[in-house]
């Protein structure tokens, strides 16, 4: 017991860290989803497509790196590997989508998901044949070196400001819960806030914790990941919620045929919805690499997955949602790996989503819709 | 009515038949040219019950015609996998569940059978577990419906995607376990037990035996799989036409609608989730014995993907269809295992393609023109910057012949920027064809090309022997691989470009790298090609034509 206690706060951070890019893959999955309502399951090759594409670009800039290494080089390279990557995957989803599911739009609901299983087989093969299958690793140390880290003694410092920025963000909260007036962008941001500052709660009360427990280590590559993934939250935030294209992709989402009737050019919008998830799942291809350091032309399928069910449980078609599904999925098989066994953890994360669906079958943030006749 | 006078007389009223209904076939019209000889064909061999005659007589005279041991083979695994799709027919063809787990019915099938007849020594060297295969196999498809019954009861709430995703869960939890429950604390055993063989599976399992009647060959098992076959086929046909398969029907287009005339669609999910396992189950026991092992793998992810390209092939919901879609997708990939039938399969359908895909037809031919112009422009292009190699290997031995004459040091030729293979037996690859050697003859396929990095030093030398960091080296592999990202790329440009002229100026390029692709990758890997053609299969499929080759188009209600 007192080795689960001391465990608890490392399992915490690599859940945080796995969650993150699962968030990351289930955005696309959700957005996708709620837009079309279909389950692309293509979508975890693309994201195994932006972790080969993060790959051989810092295998080009290796010996540069290797050379002389400078903390300017390394987020350049890194900022590239990330832009690259989401610039392939995004147009690869567009084109995924013309080829593949546009012709389908009015089909039977089975047609586009047989074309979506025909899709992932073909790119998975497809690349199996071109590299090979071997499991390539990434050079992540010539790009973030491995001394960078936190440890113990930095936690609890960590941890406090992580407290006290929640105590500000539930403030915040509070002040847009009661200035809400019916007024759809103070009711999300209310939401929004108080599910960060419970969050960020939760995460700086055991980082405060941690020390006391045993030894923990944050290396800087996780670092990397999670705020990279935060910053593409935000901004994949302020894109749905700020911009007119995304009103027209929440409209699409509503009702498709209405929107379509008010002048929105649907196929405009589900272009743009591949574009921004498959983007985002190229970026969680690359940060995956960063963090797990291998990459093969199978690690598409399981992510895939993975970033599905984290989005049905956090209620697929529901932006929010999906970040939060994606957050609870990662601590879920953290814990499970770390604390009941490394082969099941797979089996545990398929329980977990089935007792979501039996309590909530429309996932936890998900508004129940009434079936229409 | 009026261009056929004959159909008011042709039709014998009868009670519960509809007249409009019964000239459906009259009234239809041709498909002009191949198209409708084969819808005639279609119709007259798979109208009414009469298909399931043919095919069981072609099927029965197989072990007759040939005792070729590959043959039989193959035609032990149409049937067997044949029976797999006809299990997911009903879940998904009939019920119109999205099962995505489906294939792990096929393992509880097979690791039943196994655990009833092997010797289990990863278990405990001692045990063996010997019963009849009759009780072992009805056991196996007993325990495939409780599965069944199981995964469907627990997913009774969830529709559409949610159920396939829990059920694609159940499918990996099973491989999961089969392959990691291989140290497990057993009460009443000291050690840690390995319960089940781990991806290594059970083997040496006992072949079935009848009422002392042992099946040993493979014309034993594949007679054995026909009978269950055609039994499963007359089975599942009447129950087609029964009530349930009626309300299966009418629960696959309108869940809503069917409950509102009096019908359960609870019961109606869970019988078909039990009885299409069942199917499974029992197919999966018979693999195991005709295989003689089972392994996890035996119903990983591929398997349940060719389930499903085999029953989507022939068309969802057509009986027929299931037979169809088995019998291409068990006798095709083999064949293709062929370097002869593959190049052929290869080139003509590309040419199909070619004459098909594109109106003016004279598309097809002035670009395969072209390509066939430009890449013998290639060839000579190639031999006049620099020498293929064989020539420069002649020219090296007739050098090292005058110098052993003369005495004197004669300097061969100098190879050019490109080594490159101008005879294919140069090649490391199989070919035991005269169209491919013909085809790769013609080709210009570079042997190990060099390109130095420009940002690399001068002093880094790309002509030796081990190239140094700093040069990209590019074999006929990567030739081969970069060809076949350009082809895919091409290929959406094309789908692109309305302009004829633009249009045949790519096409002519995208043919040539297409033909580079297949000679120098996918015919050389073929078990890779096979799941990719698959996967394109599935999409064009989807696309072209979602009823499949045999189905019906559907009414979409809207």
């Amino acid at each position: 017991m007192e080795d689960l206690l001391a465990q608890l706060p490392q399992q915490v951070l690599n859940g945080l860290t796995l969650g993150a890019i699962y968030a990351l893959i289930a955005l696309g999955y959700s957005m996708v989803y709620g837009v079309l309502q279909l389950l692309n399951f293509a979508h975890g090759d693309v994201f195994m497509i932006g972790s080969f594409v993060g790959f051989f670009i810092l295998d080009a800039f290796v010996p540069q790196l290797r050379e002389s290494f400078s903390l300017g080089m390394s987020i350049f390279v890194i900022a590239l590997m990330l832009i690259a990557a989401m610039g392939v995957c995004g147009f690869l989803g567009v084109i995924i989508e013309q080829f593949a599911y546009r012709p389908l739009r009015n089909a039977p609901r089975i047609a586009p998901l047989i074309s979506a299983l025909g899709v992932s087989f073909f790119i998975q093969n497809a690349v199996l044949l071109v590299l090979g299958g071997d499991r390539r690793n990434y050079a992540r140390n010539f790009v973030i070196p491995p001394q960078f880290r936190i440890e113990n003694a930095d936690f609890f410092a960590f941890g406090g400001v992580l407290v006290i920025s929640a105590i500000i963000i539930g403030l915040l909260a509070l002040g847009a819960y009661i200035a809400r007036k019916n007024n759809r962008l103070f009711n999300d941001a209310s939401r929004l806030l108080g599910v960060l500052s419970i969050s960020f709660i939760v995460a700086g009360a055991l980082l405060m914790l941690a020390p006391f427990g045993g030894r923990m280590v944050l290396s800087a590559s996780r670092i990397v990941a999670i705020a990279s993934a935060i910053l593409l939250m935000a901004v994949l935030w302020a894109l749905v919620r700020r911009t007119r294209i995304g009103a027209a992709m929440r409209a699409v989402a509503t009702d498709q045929e209405a929107a379509a009737m008010m002048g929105v050019d649907v196929d405009r919008v589900v272009m743009f919805t591949f574009f921004i998830g498959s983007a985002l799942a190229g970026a969680a291809g690359v940060l995956n690499g960063l963090v797990l350091g291998q990459v093969y032309h199978f690690i598409g399928f399981n992510a895939g997955l993975k970033g599905f069910i984290a989005a049905v449980i956090g209620g697929i078609g529901n932006i929010p949602g999906a970040m939060l599904g994606g957050l609870l999925l990662g601590i879920i098989e953290a814990f499970a790996q770390g604390f009941i066994s490394s082969t099941f953890q797979d089996v545990i994360v398929f329980l977990a989503l089935i007792v979501v669906l039996l309590l909530r079958p429309s996932g936890l943030l998900g508004a129940r819709i009434a079936q229409k006749v | 009515m009026s261009e056929n006078p004959n159909t008011q007389d042709d039709f014998k009223s009868e009670i519960g038949k509809d007249q409009w209904v019964e000239q459906y076939g009259n009234r239809r019209q041709r498909r002009p040219g191949v198209l409708g000889i084969f819808d005639t064909l279609t119709e007259v061999l798979f109208s009414q019950r009469r298909w399931i005659l043919v095919v069981l007589i072609v099927g029965a005279l197989v072990p007759f015609l040939t005792d070729n041991e590959q043959v039989l083979q193959i035609a032990g695994d149409v049937v067997i996998f044949g029976l797999l799709a006809l299990g997911l027919h009903i879940v998904a063809g009939y019920s119109g569940l999205l099962d995505l787990g489906f294939a792990g019915f096929f393992l509880v099938g097979g690791y039943t059978y196994a655990y009833m007849s092997a010797d289990l020594r990863f278990i405990d060297p001692d045990l063996s577990v010997h019963l009849p295969s009759i009780i072992s196999i009805i056991s196996a498809t007993v325990l495939g419906a409780l599965v069944g019954l199981l995964l469907g009861a627990s997913s009774l709430r969830l529709s559409g995607d949610y159920l396939a995703i829990v059920t694609l869960g159940f499918g990996l939890a099973l491989v999961n376990g089969l392959e990691g429950l291989t140290r497990v604390q057993v009460p009443g055993f000291e050690d840690a037990v390995n319960l089940t063989g781990g991806p290594d599976g059970i083997q040496n399992l006992d072949d079935l035996a009848f009422f002392g009647l042992e099946i040993s060959t493979k014309t034993g098992y594949y007679w054995v799989g026909l009978i269950a076959l055609t039994i499963c086929i007359l089975g599942v046909y009447h129950m087609n036409a029964s009530p349930t398969g009626r309300a299966w029907r009418s629960m696959r287009e309108d869940e809503l609608a069917t409950q509102a005339m009096g019908m359960d669609p609870r019961g109606l999910k869970l019988r078909a989730f039990a009885i299409g396992a069942a199917i499974a189950a029992f197919a999966g026991a018979l693999h195991a014995a005709r295989q003689g092992s089972i392994f996890p793998s035996d119903g990983d992810t591929p398997r349940l993907i060719i389930t499903y390209a085999t029953v989507v092939l022939g068309g969802l919901g057509s009986l027929p269809g299931v037979v169809l879609g088995a019998l291409i997708m068990n006798i095709v990939p083999p064949a293709l295992q062929s370097p002869l039938i593959s190049a052929f399969l290869f080139y003509g359908t590309l040419l199909i393609l070619l004459f098909t895909m594109f109106r003016p037809r004279w598309q097809g031919i002035v670009s395969l023109l072209g390509a066939g112009i430009f890449g013998t422009i290639l060839l000579f292009g190639a031999g006049l910057l620099s020498p293929p190699n064989y020539v420069l290997e002649q020219l090296a031995e007739e050098a090292e012949e005058l110098s052993e004459e003369t005495g004197e040091t004669v300097t061969p030729a100098e190879p050019g920027i490109l080594a490159w293979y101008a005879m294919p037996e140069n090649l490391d690859m199989p070919s035991n064809s005269i169209l491919t050697d013909t085809m790769r003859s013609w080709l210009v396929i570079p042997e190990d090309v060099r390109i130095k990095q420009p940002w690399a030093g001068a002093e880094v030398d790309c002509s030796e022997r081990r190239p140094p960091d700093g040069c990209w080296r590019l074999r006929t592999d990567d030739f081969g691989n970069a060809a076949f990202v350009l082809a895919i790329v091409m290929v959406f440009v094309l789908a692109r470009v309305d302009t004829i002229g633009l249009r045949i100026a790519l096409m002519i390029p995208t043919i040539y790298l297409m033909i580079v692709a297949w000679e120098l990758r996918l015919s050389v890997e073929t078990s890779v090609t096979r799941k990719i053609f698959i996967g394109l299969l599935l999409v064009l499929l989807m696309i072209y034509r979602p009823n499949g080759l045999l189905g019906t188009r559907r009414v979409e209600v809207v």
